[in-house]
């Protein structure tokens, strides 16, 4: 972006010690704003998706803001990584705020998307009848909040808190936006595959995105249903389970990590593993769930039930921290036959799917007590994992009645 | 066709498109365009089909599982007519369906049909098929035209799909012991056809059935053995008819079995004779044992043990008589015994209806 015709101010700085972040109020043009959005919007494919609701809303804005409404500040966050070695926000002028915003790489939206969709396609309307009304448009003034310097997990529960928004995000939505960047960056032999790229999961370390978003939301609610792509997060169980987490770590790092440790582990005990009919009862297995290790525990019905389990484990006192539970992955055993035990598994998982009203939200629930079964030291399964399939799917019936 | 309220007026959101880029179905008003629902499609789209040369029922019964999803067979077409799911198998993809093309087919029109067969104003909130439906008892049974014969008459499967577990209306709580489908595939055939035109039948599978009270239920469903015998009453008398009509037109040259012909009427006049012949002449095949055993029982608990061991035909004609003369004597601990005898009846009463054959006369 052009450093020359840029009104970009700084009006304010404010340190959040909630948050342990700075909080920068700007006011820019709508021209700048608007190269920021479309900047932003054309790299970060979880930034592109408009609103699905009624546009009637929007198409009253875009109607006021061509009278000159104001609108409230749209909020941005500059991610980590994109600081550019300042690691305290407090000691960072305004000349250095003020490139890093330029610098759109890292920049992501928190709160008002739509607004910026609106703010562009009004900008392409004005285009069009070459009157003038575009110069006059682009002049006026907008607020922007940038937030700096701030962990993942520390935006991810400022924006719960906030709820601000005429169309607020779903906290899937907001936890895509946040963890993105893992998209381009290995992580411990961790890589992540959208529906776009069309990869396949294949070997240990390959993981769908959207999976283990949905487990990784599992694990902060402490519940393996998680949430609705469209439904908005209001759970104050949430909220609270968040504020105790540990906001000098990266949260969905360690989640992710741990998890794929005990996929290693897994594979590596079972030899590799892979579904063979033959050592399994055929007419027991409609489908079978999974047909390798990494196949069967990086679905998201499982990567749900992992995420649910090891947070209540958690909040039980039972697991300390991840270092902990991965400790505790190393020590994982088969008592018997890997093969016999995996094919319990999958008898398991398709008995639920010929009896269950809703499959997804019955495997999940089995999932839930296996890894419950597995991890706590307080059970007679701990560390077992033949005991923890037959013991949670003993439990899971149990809860069904 | 759904309705929607804006600034106090109802509009008809009568228009639906299918947006593939976003997965979803988009509900429009053709007279506002900014009035929009949108509802999430989780399956794989396969639009070949077009909905207007599918017909949708919805059924009832929320003990079946997301994965019940059959092909629909009629037997006398010898041929697939369409599917039968449960709503829920729309809205995930981790059945065993979910990458099926033929089934996908279906769905698809099956979910489009489900939008603009709502009939109640909606909400701009309102972005889910849960929202509008009951997910957990609602069946889908998703028809295609063009294998079906001009006029279907669906209200004659209703006892077949009744078998099945698929009920025409949601009652809480309904007990019964029908019996999901085995397999992949779900064989429906007509009620015969000398019951075509019984306007009792259709009531009772519509609505009376459903009747949770024992002692009315009762009522209802041996109104179909009234209805039965009945029809063997006519038949029976038609071949006297014809019998004397041949003596009468031969009256002089032909001998008149008198015994021969008071014995063939009293054979069938008695309604407890015609329930005898009913079973044994017009009905095979039939799978009675569980109900006489259910009627034995009640017989023996009331004190008319003398009345059981002979015969569906007794049994069930002698529950018939105290129920109707005296069921203000039936033990309360008896009632759970009438509940029981009711759903042997019913699924008996099915294949009855099914199965009818007017011998030979």
């Amino acid at each position: 972006m052009s450093t020359k015709n840029t009104t970009m101010n700084i009006v304010n700085k404010l340190f959040d010690e909630r948050i342990n972040a700075m909080n920068v109020l700007l006011q820019m043009s709508v021209k700048d704003y608007v190269s920021i959005g479309n900047s932003i919007t054309a790299k970060n494919e979880f930034q592109r998706a408009r609103v699905r609701r009624s546009s009637s809303v929007y198409q009253l804005l875009r109607e006021d803001l061509k009278s000159g409404c104001l609108m409230p500040p749209i909020i941005l966050a500059i991610k980590m990584e994109g600081m550019q070695g300042n690691s305290n926000p407090k000691n960072i002028t305004d000349k250095q705020i003020l490139s890093l915003v330029k610098k759109t790489d890292n920049l992501i939206i928190l709160d008002g998307l739509q607004r910026t969709f609106t703010l562009i396609d009004l900008v392409e309307e004005l285009k069009k009848p070459g009157d003038g009304s575009l110069d006059q448009f682009y002049a006026r003034p907008l607020r922007v909040e940038v937030y700096l310097g701030l962990k993942k997990i520390g935006v991810l529960y400022r924006m719960l808190t906030l709820n601000t928004g005429q169309t607020p995000m779903s906290t899937r939505h907001q936890i895509e936006i946040l963890y993105s960047d893992y998209l381009t960056k290995e992580l411990e032999g961790i890589h992540f595959f959208t529906e776009a790229n069309g990869q396949r999961v294949q070997t240990v370390g390959d993981y769908q995105f959207k999976d283990v978003v949905e487990g990784f939301l599992s694990y902060l609610d402490r519940d393996e249903l998680g949430i609705t792509r469209s439904e908005l997060l209001e759970n104050i169980q949430n909220l609270d389970n968040l504020s105790k987490e540990n906001r000098d770590s990266d949260v969905f790092e360690e989640y992710i990590t741990s998890h794929h440790s005990f996929v290693q582990r897994i594979d590596e005990l079972s030899n590799h593993w892979q579904f063979n009919p033959d050592d399994c009862e055929p007419n027991k297995i409609s489908g079978p769930f999974g047909k390798t290790c990494v196949d069967f525990f990086t679905k998201g019905i499982a990567l749900s039930g992992y995420g649910a389990a090891i947070g209540k484990l958690k909040d039980k006192g039972v697991i300390k921290d991840f270092d902990d539970l991965k400790a505790t992955i190393k020590q994982i055993r088969f008592d018997g036959a890997p093969d016999e035990a995996m094919c319990t598994f999958l008898v398991n998982l398709s008995h639920i799917k010929d009896n269950a009203k809703k499959i997804g939200s019955a495997q999940r629930l089995y999932f839930t007590y296996f890894f419950r079964e597995l991890f706590n030291k307080e059970g007679d399964s701990f560390l077992v994992i033949e005991q923890a399939i037959d013991n949670g799917f003993k439990k899971y019936q149990y809860e069904l009645g | 066709m759904p309705v929607i309220a804006v600034h106090g007026e109802k509009l008809s959101l009568d228009s639906v498109t299918f947006d593939a880029a976003a997965g979803v179905f988009k509900l429009h008003s053709s007279a506002d365009q900014s009035s929009i629902l949108t509802f999430e499609y989780v399956l794989t789209p396969h639009t070949d089909y077009q909905p207007k040369n599918y017909t949708l029922h919805l059924l009832y019964n929320s003990k079946f599982s997301e994965n019940d999803i059959f092909q629909v067979y009629e037997r006398d077409l010898n041929k697939r007519i369409g599917w039968i799911f449960p709503l829920q198998s729309l809205l995930s993809t981790d059945h065993d369906y979910a990458e099926n093309v033929h089934f996908l087919k279906y769905a698809f029109v099956a979910f489009q049909k489900l939008l603009t067969n709502v009939n109640i104003a909606l909400d701009r909130e309102i972005n889910d098929l849960r929202k509008v439906y009951d997910a957990d008892s609602t069946i889908v049974l998703i028809l295609s035209n063009q294998t079906l014969p001009d006029g279907f008459p669906f209200q004659f499967y209703l006892p077949a799909l009744f078998k099945y577990g698929y009920y025409f209306k949601y009652v809480k709580d309904f007990h019964s012991i029908t019996k999901p489908p085995d397999g992949t595939k779900v064989h429906l055939q007509q009620i015969a056809s000398p019951l075509q035109q019984e306007d009792y039948l259709t009531e009772l599978f519509e609505a009376l059935i459903y009747e949770q009270h024992p002692l009315v239920k009762f009522h209802l469903l041996y109104q179909v053995i009234e209805l039965l015998i009945e029809k063997v009453l006519r038949h029976e008398f038609k071949a006297v008819c014809d019998e004397l009509k041949a003596v009468c037109d031969k009256l002089e040259e032909k001998k008149i079995y008198i015994h021969d012909l008071q014995e063939h009427i009293k054979d069938f006049i008695p309604e407890e004779k015609r329930i005898k012949k009913l079973f044994s002449d017009y009905e095979k095949n039939l799978d009675i044992e569980d109900l006489r055993n259910q009627c034995d029982s009640l017989l023996q608990a009331i004190g008319k043990a003398e009345q059981t061991g002979e015969g569906i035909a007794k049994s069930l004609y002698a529950v018939r008589n105290f129920i109707v003369h005296d069921y203000r004597s039936l033990p309360k601990l008896q009632i759970d015994t009438l509940k029981d005898i009711n759903s042997h009846f019913e699924i008996l009463l099915v294949d009855m209806l099914l199965n009818l054959e007017m011998p030979p006369i």
